[in-house]
């Protein structure tokens, strides 16, 4: 069976719970997913680990599923995020009504999921909001 | 532009409901209908270009239209730019012209999708096979659709400039309103913004109504630099494509049809013509969102006006900006050389309904691979 060895540095770092971008060392691009060069003309290309923080730049509620696998998870929220880093990728935004996803959400990765061959790949959930300070007296 | 390339004769295969046919035998009809619209024989025409078929897949689909047709011309091609090849071909076909390997090209595309879906309807339900040549290792994990890669564009316009999906939906209102005139369309009954608008959600925001029809098709146009043919054939002004790549986690903007923007400023450049000169546009409508990000990319408004634009324009043929008088994909079919042709008969003011008035400048605008690749071709009457 072949094997896409461009993307194995993902898969791999995916199967640590690990988010891992490529980037190139000549001028510090980052890109998701891989290819062979980068846009700047070189071919220096490196992994990195990604923070996981990203922001949605779109996202749609799907409700009409590829397969029946993706049927039972329907509807579900396909989401284009672009991370921190500057990579961009197609995922899906979970732990939270997808009708509840905004375009400008802040997300982060998490590794729950895995494909039909046990492969995980990182989903992202809303960045938890931060709590309100309590105590009104408090200096 | 200095070519002296003209397209001479258009077909378009007649699909009948009830009557399923092979695709190569739509092809074939269109073939013979376009070489005979321009005046010729299967003998005259030297080069042979026929799209890659999506569904019923053929690796030398050129040769199995030549076996259907009974003829082989000495130039014979597939080629395969998705829905948005038969614009492409047009740059293929004049470039062979130029470079005297033939002297009149016959560009075919066919498919059969609906009788493959109606057929297939058990096993695959309502969608069509995503394997094989639609897989996309970085997306299916996702549960990647159609649909939802051009909702992303829809997601992203709507949240950076307003749009709702009332404006989308004017799209499929004018689309229907003018199949419902073509004789020949798949869908003749018009629409109303509320029947898009509570029409079953597919990938939101875009609903039924939003997407193109599945179709069985067959269409063909013959391109002629031989002084002789054809008098008064359509001209080819300008063309200009550019491509993203093939995966929408290639698009740079999502709110944003940047390959449409550079290629339609090639043709309008070539052409030495402006969007406010055109007539007529056939825009590739895969869905709503397509024409609106397509309308902007092209400049009949500014980016993120394409809401407004289509709420004050009216599309039909005597309105602010002709679109698709014959239906598109919303209507007339989900096939993909009637944007071409239906140009040509604009054109030459041969159009059975939906007629623009002295049109002389009509623009095609293929779009393939969601939004990301695009092919512009300008084409100019000389009645």
């Amino acid at each position: 069976m072949s094997v896409h060895e461009l993307a194995a540095p993902f898969l791999d770092g995916a199967r640590e719970g690990r988010l891992m971008v490529q980037r190139c060392a000549g001028c510090g691009h980052a890109q998701l997913p891989p290819a062979m060069t980068c846009p700047c003309g070189r071919a220096e290309l490196e992994w990195v680990e990604s923070s996981g923080r990203g922001t949605v730049l779109a996202v749609s509620v799907v409700h009409r599923a590829p397969t029946e696998e993706h049927a039972a998870r329907a509807p579900y929220a396909y989401a284009a995020v672009r991370l921190e880093e500057g990579a961009q990728m197609i995922t899906n935004v979970v732990g939270v009504d997808p009708s509840d996803v905004t375009v400008g959400m802040d997300v982060e990765a998490v590794f729950e999921r895995e494909d039909a061959a046990g492969q995980p790949w990182p989903d992202f959930r809303p960045v938890a909001a931060v709590s309100p300070h309590h105590g009104k007296d408090q200096a | 532009m200095t070519s002296t390339a003209r397209i001479t004769g258009v077909g378009d295969a007649r699909i009948e409901k009830g009557r399923l046919r092979r695709g190569v035998e739509l092809g074939a009809e269109a073939a013979l209908a376009a070489v005979a619209d321009a005046g010729l024989a299967l003998a005259d025409v030297d080069a042979l270009l026929v799209e890659s078929p999506d569904v019923e897949q053929h690796h030398m689909a050129h040769l199995a239209l030549c076996d259907t047709l009974g003829w082989t011309p000495p130039f014979a091609l597939s080629t395969g730019a998705g829905g948005s090849t038969p614009f492409a071909n047009v740059t293929v076909a004049t470039s062979l012209l130029a470079a005297g390997v033939a002297e009149r090209v016959l560009v075919v595309d066919y498919d059969a999708r609906r009788s493959f879906r109606k057929a297939n309807r058990e096993r695959l339900g309502a969608n069509l096979p995503r394997g094989g040549g639609h897989a996309s290792f970085w997306e299916d994990p996702y549960g990647a659709t159609g649909p939802a890669k051009f909702a992303l564009n829809a997601s992203a316009h709507m949240a950076r400039y307003g749009t709702t999906r009332a404006d989308l939906a004017r799209v499929t209102v004018a689309a229907r309103a003018a199949g419902a005139q073509r004789p020949g369309a798949q869908l003749r009954e018009p629409v109303t913004l509320d029947d898009v608008l509570s029409s079953e959600p597919i990938a939101e925001p875009l609903h039924k109504l939003d997407c193109c029809l599945i179709s069985d098709f067959g269409s063909a146009y013959v391109v002629s630099n031989v002084p002789g043919d054809a008098p008064g054939g359509v001209e080819i002004l300008g063309l200009g494509q550019h491509h993203g790549g093939y995966a929408v986690y290639r698009t740079e903007e999502y709110g944003r049809a940047v390959d449409v923007e550079r290629a339609a400023q090639q043709a309008f450049g070539q052409a030495g013509l402006s969007p406010g000169e055109v007539d007529v546009a056939l825009v590739y409508d895969s869905f709503t969102i397509t024409v609106l990000l397509g309308l902007e990319a092209i400049g009949f408004c500014g980016p993120g006006e394409g809401g407004a634009f289509l709420r004050e324009t009216g599309l039909g043929p005597s309105g602010g900006l002709p679109l698709n008088p014959h239906g598109g994909q919303l209507s007339y079919s989900g096939g993909h050389g009637h944007f071409v042709t239906e140009a040509v008969r604009q054109l030459r003011g041969t159009a059975p309904s939906g007629q623009v008035p002295d049109a002389e400048v009509a623009l095609c605008q293929g779009m393939a691979a969601g939004v990301l690749s695009a092919y512009t071709v300008l084409l100019g009457g000389t009645r």
